[in-house]
């Protein structure tokens, strides 16, 4: 099957993930992090995944995006936290128990991003992935990159450069 | 060893890469920017050089180190296809060189116009440096009178079709992999090759020699026309296993480098070094900053991992006076020399800047004919880095303004009793953690007099105001304001001393100036050491923690309010003057924490801005004043208003740096709330 996918293949090339033990050896496999947001199930390439934390609260930023929660200390770095319910229109989950901060880098920007729980670890297909169907969806156009099939799973590939743009579009009125 | 093909074709042909053409791609990037930062050195090194006293003199060092120091750029230049460059190095250096064979009659009214020279060579590394070849006409406007008294030292003619000289110093490795130097030499003669020569200077004696050393050096000369690609085309395989070096002879001159027959020569006198590596006398290496950024960062974070161990530890109890409180002691201690040891990396003397100082004098005294010198004080004072580069362009700007309107013409000063040449001295002093600089002159002083109608003229003042003399002075940083009669080239536009300013303020400095009618104008700068680390005061507002950088802080006062303004803002009386009184928390836009008790007795800090704006900012409590180490807000967070970037404390909680100027500013733009300029 021919990939169009809007992910270049380069980013999602599995470099990380744990090695297709009993795969075929020409099917190139991608590493993809599942989380929960609220209750929804989304993931992230593993290689724009750097680390995932435990909580710390933010230091909030005065007057800006909704979405961008304040900063943390990551080892020296200010890091721009952010919450992806926001940025992709999920209704505000209300308050959270025990979130983690994943930091993610895309092309160069890191940042962390807030889930309330982490899933699971997989390997699928490089070529399974496809891009998100072009009619509206219950979510901002653009924040789902990618859509992928798994054991009759469909999960759902987040945009990290769309989680990391700053005022990408104006508030949801 | 001998490269595969493909290889050593991608980055050969380096001769022919003008430095116009140098690409990020260009593999050769890399030695050239090691190159110039080289010539940096070396020019320091010449200027040094050339200002001892008994230059000239071939018994001193000196002038040795003159030669050496454009010998090397010379050889640089050529190396690297610089043919401008290496041709008028090649000229100097033949001049110098002169001198020391001590041909010339009398070195002594020779060397201002090596200083010049110096100067011309400095020009012609920076216009190489940034792509720009010197054309037809020189930075300076015309052609340079300095250079002229010495004709020879004029820039060679482009397109010079001079016969190119090729030195080949085969190395130990290229006998080791098995080449043949023969074989090379014989291509070169198929090339055209007129003569060739072998230096056997460097053979030492039979006891000492080892047979698989290189110790020769081949001295080739070839047709101009020949392209210089397919020269090095030869040296393909053994050009990392040996020194190469082509440049372009000139013809109407005796070369005494080079044989002129293939006969070898043979020195009568036990080898002597003539010249040594340019390093070998300075103790210094050349880092990446990026490196030293990366170390900061560590000590950074060691600093606030200690502090934070520290505080847990006295947490959970250990027993004062313990070898464990000890301990820990020390550590801090440590940690604390670590973190000065680091900043200090980043410093370096401000002796170039100086230097630099010294040429852009020379140039303007020249151009406007009014000779003068430069005395520099304090050279190896250390400031950062950053620093020193971000403060070139203002010191130039003042540097020309000082010749141009400190300094007065010939007449005036032959009038005044002065002495014909002009006294400018630049300094530069540590005081209580800071750099401060200082640049005076003899001239005539600010004429306050058509300061004040010339501010009048363009409604800066009113016509009846009675301004001090120092506010009349403090009228020349206002933007827009030039009292020259006439525009020159060098000053006189009317942004000069307004831009200097500015970019003074943004490296967290200050600018005064004293001055006395026909004694002379002192300007004095002071600067933070670094701009890495920032002195603050840690307050609380609305239940955040926020450093206020403390060159903008006034005073802190209880606040009184005295009424409001009319448009609801509050005032408050501070210094005898009415400000605002701005709440920072709500302006920032924090929400109200839900205990309130921490605002139960606030405090009021009065701020001002690089115009003397003022506010009173309205804060919970003032925790403590200390150093913060400034972390830049990444680009993700987008512009915040009212913040300039952020730090981590002690606790590991990041806090954010208050942008006072852009606070003050919100505040302004507030219908009602204008604060009074200081001195309308």
């Amino acid at each position: 099957m021919e990939n169009n996918s809007p992910l270049a293949p380069a980013t999602l090339t599995a470099t990380r993930s744990p090695p297709p033990a009993a795969a075929p050896p020409a099917a190139s496999q991608t590493g993809l992090l599942t989380f929960l947001i609220g209750s929804e199930e989304f993931c992230l390439p593993v290689a724009q995944v750097r680390e995932i934390r435990i909580w710390s609260t933010p230091t909030p930023l005065p007057q800006t995006d909704p979405a961008l929660l304040g900063v943390i200390n990551l080892r020296g770095m200010v890091l721009p936290v952010i919450d992806p319910s926001v940025r992709i229109g999920l209704p505000d989950p209300g308050p959270r128990t025990r979130p983690v901060i994943i930091v993610i880098d895309a092309g160069g920007r890191q940042a962390g991003v807030i889930a309330d729980r982490v899933m699971d670890i997989l390997a699928v297909a490089s070529d399974a992935i496809q891009p998100p169907p072009a009619i509206a969806t219950q979510f901002r156009v653009g924040s789902v990159a990618a859509l992928v099939l798994d054991k009759g799973q469909l999960l759902r590939i987040l945009d990290a450069s769309h989680l990391l743009a700053i005022r990408p579009e104006s508030p949801a009125a | 060893m001998p490269r595969p093909t493909d290889e050593s074709a991608t980055d050969h042909g380096f001769a022919n890469a003008g430095p116009t053409d140098a690409r990020a791609t260009d593999p050769l990037a890399e030695i050239r920017r090691g190159f110039f930062l080289e010539c940096d050195e070396l020019l320091e090194g010449l200027s040094d050089a050339l200002s001892t006293p008994d230059f000239g003199n071939p018994a001193g060092g000196s002038l040795h180190a003159a030669f050496r120091a454009v010998h090397t750029i010379k050889g640089g230049a050529a190396s690297l296809g610089m043919a401008d460059l290496a041709a008028f190095a090649h000229q100097f250096e033949n001049d110098l060189d002169r001198l020391r064979g001590g041909a010339a009659t009398d070195p002594v009214p020779a060397v201002p116009a090596l200083v010049g020279a110096a100067d011309q060579l400095a020009r012609l590394i920076d216009a190489t440096r940034s792509g720009r070849i010197l054309g037809d006409e020189t930075p300076a406007g015309g052609p340079d009178p300095v250079t002229a008294d010495l004709p020879h030292l004029a820039p060679a003619a482009r397109g010079d079709a001079g016969n190119w000289l090729l030195e080949f110093h085969p190395e130990a490795g290229l006998y080791a992999s098995g080449n043949e130097p023969l074989y090379l030499l014989a291509a070169l003669e198929e090339l055209g090759a007129t003569a060739i020569g072998c230096d056997l200077s460097g053979l030492p004696d039979l006891e000492h020699l080892l047979p698989e050393q290189g110790y020769l050096t081949w001295t080739i000369r070839l047709p101009g026309q020949i392209e210089p690609g397919a020269i090095l085309a030869v040296f393909d395989y053994v050009e990392d296993v040996s020194r190469l070096r082509l440049t372009r002879a000139t013809e109407a001159r005796p070369d005494s480098e080079a044989p002129n027959g293939p006969a070898a020569v043979i020195p009568p006198a036990p080898p002597v070094p003539t010249a040594p590596p340019p390093s070998a006398d300075s103790s210094t290496i050349r880092v990446d900053l990026d490196r030293i950024d990366r170390l900061m960062n560590l000590v950074g974070e060691l600093v606030i991992g200690q502090s934070m161990l520290t505080e847990r530890l006295l947490k959970a109890g250990i027993a004062s006076h313990s070898p464990a409180e000890d301990a820990l002691g020390t550590l801090a201690t440590l940690t604390r020399d670590l973190q000065e040891a680091v900043m200090v990396i980043r410093s370096q003397p401000v002796k170039p800047l100086f230097q630099r100082m010294g040429r852009i004098l020379r140039e303007a005294a020249q151009a406007l004919d009014k000779p003068a010198d430069l005395i520099c004080e304090g050279e190896m004072t250390e400031v950062d880095r950053l620093i020193i580069e971000r403060l070139t362009d203002p010191l130039t700007h003042m540097i020309r303004n000082a010749i141009d309107h400190g300094i007065e013409d010939r007449a005036t000063r032959a009038a005044a009793g002065k002495p014909a040449s002009g006294r400018i001295t630049l300094a530069a002093a540590h005081r209580s953690g800071r750099i401060v600089i200082e640049l005076a002159d003899d001239g005539r002083g600010i004429d306050r007099v058509r300061v004040r109608a010339a501010a009048i003229t363009k409604g800066l003042i009113a016509p009846d105001a009675r301004p001090s003399d120092a506010e009349i002075d403090a009228l020349l940083f206002h933007p827009g304001f030039s009292t020259a009669r006439t525009v020159t080239s060098l000053s006189g536009r009317g942004v000069g001393m307004d831009v200097v300013r500015t970019s003074l303020l943004a490296l967290g400095g200050r600018i005064s100036i004293a001055s006395v009618a026909g004694q002379g104008t002192r300007f004095t700068i002071s600067l933070p050491l670094t701009l890495a680390v920032l002195n603050g005061m840690l307050v609380r507002a609305r239940g955040q923690t926020l450093v206020l950088p403390l060159t903008a802080v006034l005073e802190t006062a209880i606040p009184e309010p005295a009424g409001d303004d009319g448009a609801g803002a509050a005032l408050m009386r501070m210094r005898g003057r009415h400000v605002s009184l701005c709440d920072l928390g709500a302006s920032l836009g924090f929400p109200l924490p839900a205990d309130r008790a921490e605002a139960a007795h606030p405090v009021a800090i009065l701020v001002a801005d690089e115009d003397d704006r003022q506010i009173a900012l309205l804060v919970d409590r003032i925790i403590d004043q200390q150093q913060f180490v400034i972390k830049g807000l990444t680009g993700n967070c987008g512009k915040l208003p009212g913040i300039a970037a952020a730090t981590i404390l002690g606790d590991g909680q990041v806090a954010l740096i208050l942008d006072t100027a852009d606070l003050i500013q919100h505040a302004a733009r507030l219908p009602g709330r204008l604060p009074e300029p200081a001195l309308v």
